[in-house]
């Protein structure tokens, strides 16, 4: 449906963006997620019309878009401060790109309305924007673009600029309101926690290169590159090297550290440098020695934190390097199993778990 | 954290400008109310009475026609220039902070400049053997200086050099102000350049422009300087008619007079003005 072939984008000798590839489905909730500057957003204004693409092609429903200015592009942008017209009420803003359209009178009325109810705006429609909320801002400049039924609808991160409680309230709403209208959704956000929840697929984006495409779950669960496994949510990672690789079971000489082994892994041949990549919910500590399904590695406990539903500790391998392990508390409880700081453990981990990254 | 002060150390403040306004400002403005309903006497003296005699001279031919031709000036300088000002405060506004600079610095040296020194500049232009003239001599182009000076055209050409700089300005601040974002947004939504233009742009310069258009009108109309260094017998104005009461005719009740005419007019045209454009304008105010 959209199709991005080898753009390229800079100014001067700063590439902002480097040979980006995607392809969009119709329908498709889409995330581009990545540190600030890392060319998410101008990749975004290149598909709204706002920024020319230094080379490649932007293809929408085959027709190439690349050159059309912003307001010849079936396509919408929510802006990061939804950039309402302070002088239109609510209905005039919502009203807007239809007016611009020449719809006639009573079909905009009819349509605003219907919009007006799917954004939960009703009794609003007077108000000017400076006197609403910025929950309440976010859906007139949601629903002023849904207006136009575009083929594709861009949210420059639409949630950034309210605060923690409705902003995980508003992204319940925007998953549902995808679903019922059906439009293709592109949104940018640094944000990986609102990126893992909504979107279909997510591109992460590091220095103007996307790192991985791919869905939220094999995002965080397979990371690809080292910078995606640091990026998304906590990681232990390890220095290594294969040592040998079996019927899809690698063994990795770990720098210093100890051998462990990963099973359903068949990525990469012996003799590769890795590195190996282990979330910290996915070990535990404990005094008993590994069994013969899991890994373990002899540590000192360096640091414990409290946090409510989980205890986070820090870990010292005998080779120096720090290792984080997340607990739930409520299994500690059951198990009765806290460690004090000093104590000499095991980490175990089942050789399920794991990732290996090229490096 | 101003709570902790108490409100009356502040009023303080307000005494040394508050004291220099009633001396300088109000003082003053009250004796040329005096003097506008006093008696002349015959070597120029004030007798302190009250008459509406110099008001109602003002409403004779030749009082009025001046009164009504520094209206004109001011409202076709302000017209004019508006036409020159605007598109260079737009432009400034989408230029890169160079240029913006450079066009700024541009503006603001003749605005820094002595006020006679760019008059006298500007003769050297449009004088009989002003640059113009030579130029189009002595390509041949006529062969008679064309009257560039010492009338109406030379006046204008004064006062929107003169005015220039005061109108760029405050457009230039508004549009400068005015967020991208809003001019991306109506594109996105299908509006044209021009549609932008009209929708988006334009009304968020009205506050710019109300300030430029006072700023051009109010000055100009009682402007003196101009139209005596640029002008000829036929453009003299109302400025000009106030200084040669209090200067030569020495008849400083019916100066007076006329000088509390003109601030009434002004004040006229700026409270109207002003209450035209409340709705659009405060908004905008509000919102940039």
């Amino acid at each position: 449906m959209l199709d991005i072939i080898s753009l390229h984008k800079s100014y001067g000798q700063n590439h902002v963006v480097r040979d980006v590839n995607l392809q969009i489905a119709k329908g498709e909730f889409f995330c581009l997620l990545g540190p600030s500057g890392c060319g998410k957003t101008t990749i975004l204004r290149m598909i709204a019309g706002f920024e020319k693409a230094t080379s490649g092609t932007i293809m929408l429903d085959g027709a190439d878009i690349t050159h059309l200015p912003p307001n010849k592009r079936d396509v919408n942008t929510m802006f990061q401060n939804y950039a309402l017209f302070p002088n239109f009420n609510v209905a005039e803003n919502i009203a807007y790109g239809l007016k611009m359209k020449k719809t006639p009178r009573q079909e905009i009325a009819d349509r605003v309305d219907k919009v007006v109810r799917l954004a939960g705006l009703s009794g609003l429609e007077e108000r000017m924007p400076a006197q609403m909320s910025g929950g309440q801002q976010q859906r007139v400049a949601l629903a002023r673009a849904l207006i136009n039924e575009p083929r594709v609808l861009l949210l420059d991160e639409p949630l950034s600029a309210l605060d923690k409680k409705i902003a995980e309230q508003t992204r319940i709403e925007l998953a549902e309101l995808q679903r019922q209208v059906g439009i293709t959704f592109i949104f940018v956000t640094h944000n990986q926690t609102e990126a893992l929840a909504l979107a279909d697929r997510i591109a992460i984006m590091n220095n103007g290169v996307i790192e991985q495409c791919d869905t939220p779950r094999n995002i965080y669960e397979h990371p690809r590159t080292r910078f995606v496994a640091d990026f998304i949510g906590n990681m232990n990672m390890l220095q290594g090297r294969v040592t040998s690789v079996a019927q899809g079971v690698a063994t990795v000489d770990l720098e210093g550290a100890g051998q462990v082994i990963l099973s359903q892994c068949d990525k990469p041949a012996a003799g590769t440098s890795v590195l190996f990549c282990i979330r910290p919910e996915r070990m535990k500590l404990s005094l008993l020695e590994p069994k013969g399904y899991e890994n373990g590695l002899r540590a000192t406990v360096k640091s414990k934190l409290y946090v409510g539903d989980t205890t986070h500790y820090q870990v010292q391998l005998q080779c120096g390097a720090m290792i984080k392990v997340i607990e739930q508390n409520y299994l500690l409880q059951l198990s009765n199993e806290f460690y004090d700081i000093g104590e000499e453990v095991f980490i175990n981990w089942s050789q399920t778990s794991g990732e290996l990254v090229h490096v | 954290m101003f709570r902790s002060f108490k409100m009356r150390e502040f009023h303080l403040l307000l005494f040394p400008p508050g004291f220099w306004l009633l001396l300088f400002f109000v003082v003053p403005l009250v004796i040329v109310l005096v003097y506008s309903f006093a008696f002349k006497e015959t070597y120029g003296g004030v007798t302190p009475g009250f008459t509406l005699e110099h008001y109602r001279a003002i409403a004779e031919g030749m009082y009025l026609k001046i009164f009504l031709r520094s209206f004109g000036y001011a409202f076709l300088t302000t017209l004019f220039t508006l036409l020159l000002a605007f598109p260079i405060a737009y432009y400034m506004s989408f230029a890169s902070l160079r240029v913006k600079t450079i066009i700024m610095v541009m503006i603001m040296i003749p605005f820094w400049t002595n006020f006679l020194v760019r008059m006298y500049a500007l003769m050297t232009i449009v004088g009989e053997s002003g640059l113009i003239n030579q130029f189009l001599m002595g390509t041949g182009i006529i062969d008679q200086p064309l009257p560039l000076f010492n009338n109406t055209f030379s006046v204008f050409a004064g006062f929107i050099y003169w005015n220039l700089p005061f109108m760029v300005l405050p457009i230039f601040s508004s549009l400068d102000r005015l967020d991208t974002s809003l001019i991306e947004a109506s594109l996105d939504l299908g509006a044209s350049k021009m549609q932008t233009f009209l929708r988006v742009t334009l009304p968020y310069s009205v506050p710019g422009l109300i300030a430029a258009i006072i700023f051009a009108f109010v000055p100009t109309m009682g402007n003196f300087i101009i139209p005596e260094f640029m002008g000829g017998t036929d453009n003299y104005m109302i400025g000009n008619l106030i200084t040669s009461q209090f200067v030569q005719a020495r008849n400083w009740p019916f100066g007076s007079a006329l000088s509390m005419a003109m601030i009434f007019f002004v004040m006229i045209f700026i409270s109207l003005y002003l209450r035209f454009y409340k709705p659009s304008g405060s908004q905008s105010l509000q919102n940039i």
